[in-house]
């Protein structure tokens, strides 16, 4: 007798255990709906230009002269917005461009992204950069213009096969009495949005 | 979908068991109890276990959250969940797996001295830790725009794994009427480890006003290794056919159980002494002992500094080109073979119990030992510790324990721990005759939903016991 009362229990509880141990409202189906939206911030392009370095050698004090474009003409590679991985889960890119110019003279920067046989692709960006006060001055801080630029997702789609970028330094004319250095910082918000 | 995690977490759950045998511990009518403390108390005079069934053991756990808080059918939007979660979770919050499978298991007393047991068998464990890598989820998961100046932490990397065989063979010894002392060795053969500990240094991105750029990504004093043992070998195998590749690795795994592994060795100690008649404590210490990782050994290490501020312009030959080269070379990843040896997670126990109740139903041994008859109703305090990576886990139980008859003997625990405040556990031990079949379930009050609970568990098995 007792014994069957035991197994009664045992079968009471086993089954109470096999019934009730269940999950309720779980809907594993919002897993479509995970979507990774972080943001991240990373350095892009910089470069320091000082005028002293440029001045050519035997020219007399206060006389114009003037650089041919290729010397300050350069190509970096860069390729994390031809990826595909950026071409489908980047949202937008925001470049921040900032140049600290001490230089008395206004240049223009202009860079391009370009294909792995550097033909251009997308618009070519400038920088307007406000002439400086003079070395061992405040530099006179210019941004990009637009600030930020933006390069949304159509413009990735077209930047897809982009491997560089060509940078110029663009300046009328300088003069060998100028010192001064040009800074250019620059940086890359890139806006993931990744689904699962 | 739904169903199927019901099943799944439905048979899960008939083998489910606390990692703190909570309910088993000093639950002397069991040969089981043996295994938590070698010095427990024995009333009998032989066990078996049935092969492979005297105990199913899995266990289990999240601590910080659950399923539920990221997957409640709700309405609210998965995403701000999951962020929820992220931001309520800390890097000491961890998500374990423990399952035991006992093989064989026997028992028997001395013939020429009647206060000897000796007892031994053969079981299989796995054992997993994963520390949640919190500062590495915030970064995928919202990026480093928010967190300029932050330092990402590497040592929130943490992880172990084991899966091995334990060969253990006891002594237990009834000193006299008060104290009764044990200890077991053990042989561990482990087929396949990897811990990821002690990691160190940080990657930080720096704002920079006054540097060549605006900012600074700096990965500094990086050291990051992954130990493993089992797995070079496996991931040499090579097969096209899929059938004959599981075969070999199943082969191979069959080997290291039978001491074909990495082997280590430890041992179990523990005590039971009576104060005064009703009151008794016990304390045990279980797997103190170590793994040395010799064979199939691989450790993947990469320690440096680098700092990157982007892309310089004009190119001069003191910047290169390419970013990923210069960081594979500033921070290598080197493959070593040495070996290493490493703790098993030491368990510590301790109970404090008074009994009251005593019962003479003809079934002790109390004429031929000279003492009083047992008693029928128990209640006490215990503790448990289990050293892990980061921090050791801690759970405290009141219990009470029942003989409701010769047939059916009870315990009833309630837990404090890391996972809960509110953890009931019930075991039941029928003994018909020599044929014993216990049960146990821990986390009562979860039951009803156990995607909320963040460890639940039931266990049972089945012994011969004489």
């Amino acid at each position: 007798m007792k014994t069957k009362k035991t197994y009664a229990l045992l079968l009471f509880f086993s089954a109470i255990m096999s019934t009730v141990s269940c999950v309720k409202e779980l809907d594993f189906e919002q897993l479509d709906d995970v979507v990774l939206t972080p943001v991240f911030e990373a350095d892009f392009i910089y470069s320091e230009f000082d005028i002293e370095e440029y001045i050519p050698d035997g020219l007399p004090p206060d006389t114009e002269f003037t650089l041919p474009p290729e010397v300050l003409r350069d190509t970096v590679n860069y390729d994390l917005v031809g990826t595909d991985f950026a071409v489908d889960n980047l949202d937008r890119v925001e470049l921040t461009i900032e140049v600290r110019n001490t230089i008395e003279r206004p240049f223009l920067i202009q860079f391009q992204f370009l294909t792995q046989n550097e033909q251009p692709l997308g618009q070519l960006y400038s920088v307007p950069v406000q002439a400086g006060m003079g070395a061992g001055t405040q530099p006179v801080i210019s941004f990009s213009d637009p600030n930020p630029i933006v390069l949304d997702n159509a413009t990735l789609n077209q930047l897809s096969s982009a491997q560089k970028i060509a940078t110029e330094i663009i300046v009328t004319s300088l003069n060998t009495d100028l010192r001064g250095v040009l800074n250019i910082r620059s940086k890359a918000s890139y806006y993931v949005n990744y689904e699962l | 979908m739904r169903i199927l995690l019901c099943l799944f977490l439905g048979l899960l759950g008939c083998s489910l068991y606390s990692q703190n045998k909570e309910t088993l511990y000093d639950f002397t009518d069991l040969p089981q109890s043996l295994l938590l403390n070698p010095g427990a108390e024995v009333n009998f005079n032989y066990h078996a276990g049935v092969p492979f069934l005297s105990q199913i053991h899995v266990n289990v756990g999240f601590k910080g959250a659950s399923i539920y808080d990221v997957f409640a059918d709700d309405g609210r939007d998965i995403n701000q969940k999951i962020e929820n979660t992220i931001n309520t979770l800390t890097s000491n919050d961890y998500f374990t797996l423990t399952q035991q499978l006992e093989l064989l298991s026997f028992g028997w007393r001395s013939k020429r001295n009647k206060d000897l047991y000796y007892s031994g068998g053969l079981y299989q464990e796995l054992d997993l830790i994963v520390y949640f890598p919190k500062d590495f989820a915030v970064l995928a998961y919202q990026g480093n725009q928010d967190f300029i100046n932050v330092p990402f932490r590497f040592s929130n990397v943490s992880a172990t794994g084991e899966l091995l065989t334990v060969y253990h063979f006891g002594y237990n010894k009834k000193v006299n009427k008060k104290l009764t002392f044990g200890a077991r060795a053990k042989l561990y053969s482990s087929m396949f480890n990897f811990r990821s500990t002690k990691n160190r240094g940080t990657f930080t991105t720096f704002e920079t006003p006054q540097g060549n750029n605006i900012y600074q990504h700096v990965i500094s004093n990086a050291d990051v290794s992954l130990q493993t043992s089992g797995y070079a070998s496996l991931r040499d195998i090579e097969s096209e056919d899929n059938a004959d590749g599981a075969k070999q690795v199943i082969n191979k795994f069959l080997g290291r159980a039978f001491l074909g592994g990495n082997l280590g060795i430890g041992v179990d100690l523990g005590f039971s002494y009576k104060l005064e008649d009703q009151w008794t404590v016990t304390g045990s210490m279980t797997d103190l002992g170590m793994i040395f990782y010799t064979k199939d050994v691989e450790t993947y290490r990469a320690r440096g500094n680098f700092v990157f501020e982007g892309l310089e312009t004009p190119i001069t030959d003191e910047n290169g080109q390419d970013v990923l080269d210069e960081l594979e070379e500033a921070i290598p990843i080197d493959t070593l073979s040495t070996s290493y040896a490493a703790l098993r997670p030491l368990k510590l126990n301790s109970s404090i119990k008074y009994s009251f109740n005593r019962y003479d139903d003809g079934t002790c041994n109390c004429a031929i030992e000279g003492e009083g008859p047992l008693y029928q109703d128990a209640f006490g305090l215990q503790v448990f510790t289990q050293f892990r990576p980061k921090r050791p886990q801690y759970a405290a139980s009141l219990f009470y324990y029942k003989r409701l008859s010769s047939f059916l003997r009870t315990k009833l625990t309630y837990t404090v721990d890391d996972y809960s405040f509110k953890n009931i556990g019930f075991l039941m031990s029928t003994h018909i005759n020599k044929i014993n079949f216990y049960i146990s379930a821990n986390n009562l009050l979860e039951y009803s939903n156990l995607a909320d609970a963040r460890g639940a568990s039931i266990q049972l098995g089945f012994n011969v016991i004489m």
